[in-house]
């Protein structure tokens, strides 16, 4: 049996590696997705004063600070019992909607663009943000720079930091917003909205228009049909900061709608050898493997499966873009990941769009953004959803709000099993008994799991980050055949 | 001439925490500070481009994991192989690919970077401390850094 080894995995936030095994007549035999490295973050903060969480928590990952910095105070909210302030809840949802804008767009022009901008068997070199601004335009990168610059000047006005926010305590928010930083918001959102559009006929001329490209997202290797999970209001629309969670079949019926706080009646998780990282499951479907329909536990927490589980967008210009997607790809529910791209620029255009809503709410100016909490603090949940999928946080304190457990699930531990599927059904598909397997082939296996924007938080940064891509051939042995290297 | 002190890493992930630890340790102890801002950026390599935005001179100090060398070791890195690297990184974009980018684009970025790698071990688990054998060696990689960059 030959292996061939991508290791570390370009475009991945952290470190991993994709194993596929090969047997004697050159077709894939297994493909693994592997996580080498050991957590313990939980472990970390027991001990620790649950206040301390939602500072401690951003410290997970440099990437999406802003969505466990929610999703502890909401978890802070319920240890103490206390119900927030509209002001502050609304404080909240603006700052997220805000981060949401900068952190869809950053994906799409530096991490899942470069496959369609400049092509998936374009070389390697070329596959990146540079490539993208070469095919699109430097306008287009000024444009991404001043959006990301506006994005954390708005979370830093709310949030007191732009990278690692502090003011979300329990109960509420350390600080009202002032009718001048809501001017300064006001204007980021004209320019948040503009930016999507922009984006999304991007999108349209780049990918849409292109039948290569549209028949490549239809296909069959990328396509897993699993159960879809995603957060609603209650009009059962796309909400990130709040709401029910809700989960619908392979054929778009709901399954299951639950409060966040139930998480472990409806989830399980799975653990194989092979990886560090476990893999959760629809406990009342059940642990099949990897395989997917409506008889395997499998679900998938992307803006994909979030646009699946609800009936619509709550804001105008998204809602037309979520119909837009379903007409085009043949109708509800979409299993298609590669659609996941598309699917994250309807929600750019949501969270500019909500963002646009809420800081033109008056009441968001109220000076009550706290509520002191009184009660003696015991357990909750706090949810978001991330970027990357839906984010719970849970915490159980003694009487002095003391850490004693903690649990975190975070999206892409969500989204392992899926990951694994679509990069074993990417392998499946594109590698093919005598034909060579070309950079061009490694790519387009990597760009299953790249739809994901997978995140393990890596915390072995090595400036100037470079991450070779390695792919090893080897004999049944195990010896190596041969082996090459992408710089 | 503006200049930023960077000190990248994660504080809450045991050694890799040592370019922000250098960084205050350094900060702390210059008699000049004046022009010159720490920032603490556990972030990604395209955060970091955009926090260096408006400076002229930027000295960034990061953990680097090589197995080969002890631990504390400083390694001083060339900006050069970084810029001509526009290869993607894990963390986002890569910052060689995001420094070329800004170039492009025509951003004020410093002209001047001075990239160090302190070697560590990839550590096993979170942990606001750094490890004995590298805190033991903290006072020295920030006087070498120091005396390097930021004496006359």
């Amino acid at each position: 049996m030959k292996k061939i080894v991508i290791d570390p995995i370009t475009r991945l936030e952290g470190h991993g590696k994709i194993a596929i095994f090969l047997n004697d007549e050159g077709e894939v035999a297994n493909c693994y997705f592997q996580v080498p490295e050991l957590r313990g973050f939980e472990q970390f903060c027991v001990g620790r004063p649950v206040e301390e969480m939602p500072r401690i928590t951003t410290r997970i990952c440099g990437v999406c600070p802003e969505a466990h910095h929610m999703a502890s105070a909401k978890a802070c909210d319920a240890v103490y019992h206390v119900e927030l302030p509209p002001a502050a809840k609304k404080l909240r949802e603006l700052l997220y909607s805000c981060f949401y804008v900068g952190d869809h767009t950053l994906h799409f022009y530096a991490l899942g663009g470069p496959d369609f901008v400049v092509g998936p068997d374009a070389p390697a070199g070329e596959r990146n943000i540079l490539g993208v601004i070469g095919k699109v335009g430097l306008e287009a990168g000024k444009k991404v720079i001043e959006l990301r610059k506006r994005a954390q000047h708005a979370v830093a006005l709310i949030g007191g930091k732009a990278i690692h926010p502090v003011t979300s305590v329990p109960g509420g928010l350390a600080k009202p917003l002032a009718a001048e930083e809501r001017d300064q918001i006001v204007e980021h959102t004209g320019y948040f909205l503009e930016f999507a559009k922009f984006t999304l006929g991007v999108l349209e001329n780049v990918v849409l228009k292109n039948p290569a490209y549209v028949d490549l997202i239809l296909s069959d290797t990328y396509t897993q049909r699993i159960y879809s999970m995603g957060t609603v209001d209650a009009n059962n629309c796309v909400n990130f900061y709040d709401g029910h969670i809700r989960v619908v079949d392979p054929e778009g019926k709901e399954f299951v709608k639950f409060h966040p706080k139930d998480y472990l009646d409806v989830l399980a998780e799975h653990v194989e050898p092979w990886t560090y990282l476990k893999f959760p499951f629809l406990k009342r479907v059940g642990w099949k493997g990897l395989v997917d329909g409506a008889d395997s536990g499998l679900y998938r927490a992307t803006p994909l499966s979030r646009l699946n589980a609800a009936d619509g967008m709550a804001t105008p210009l998204a809602q037309e873009e979520y119909q837009r997607l379903y007409s085009t790809l043949g109708g509800k529910p979409v299993h298609h990941t590669l659609a996941t791209h598309w699917a994250r620029l309807v929600e750019l255009l949501y969270a500019a769009e909500r963002a646009a809503e809420l800081v033109r709410d008056d009441e968001i100016l109220d000076p009550k953004v706290r509520v002191i909490p009184t009660a003696t603090p015991t357990e909750g949940v706090g949810c978001v959803e991330a970027p990357r999928g839906t984010l719970y946080h849970h915490y159980v304190t003694d009487a002095k709000g003391i850490l004693k457990r903690v649990n975190l699930i975070v999206g892409t531990t969500n989204n392992h099993a899926p990951i694994s599927l679509a990069i074993r059904q990417a392998a499946f598909g594109l590698i093919k008994r005598g034909a060579e397997i070309t950079d061009g082939v490694l790519n387009r296996i990597e760009m299953a799991f790249r739809a994901f924007d997978p995140c393990f938080a890596c915390a072995t940064h090595s400036l100037p980050g470079k991450m070779p891509l390695e792919v090893e051939v080897r004999d049944p042995d195990g010896s190596l055949v041969t082996a090459r290297k992408r710089v | 001439m503006k200049t930023a002190l960077v000190g990248f890493g994660n504080p809450c992930h045991g050694d890799d925490g040592i370019g922000p630890a250098a960084a205050r340790r350094i900060y702390q102890r210059l008699p000049n500070p004046e022009n010159i801002t720490l920032l603490e950026l556990a972030t990604s390599d395209f955060g970091v481009m955009e926090a260096l935005i408006g400076y002229q001179r930027a000295v960034i100090i990061d953990a680097l994991v090589d197995e080969t060398a002890d631990v504390g070791t400083l390694r001083r890195l060339e900006l050069p192989e970084a810029l001509e690297d526009g290869h993607l990184s894990p963390h986002t974009a890569g910052f060689g690919a995001a420094m070329a980018l800004a170039r492009k684009l025509g951003l004020a970025v410093p002209g001047q970077i001075a990239l160090y790698g302190v070697v560590i071990r990839q550590p096993p688990s979170f942990s606001d401390q750094l490890s004995p054998e590298l805190q033991a060696r903290l006072d020295e990689i920030a006087r070498a850094i120091a005396a390097a960059e930021f004496t006359a």
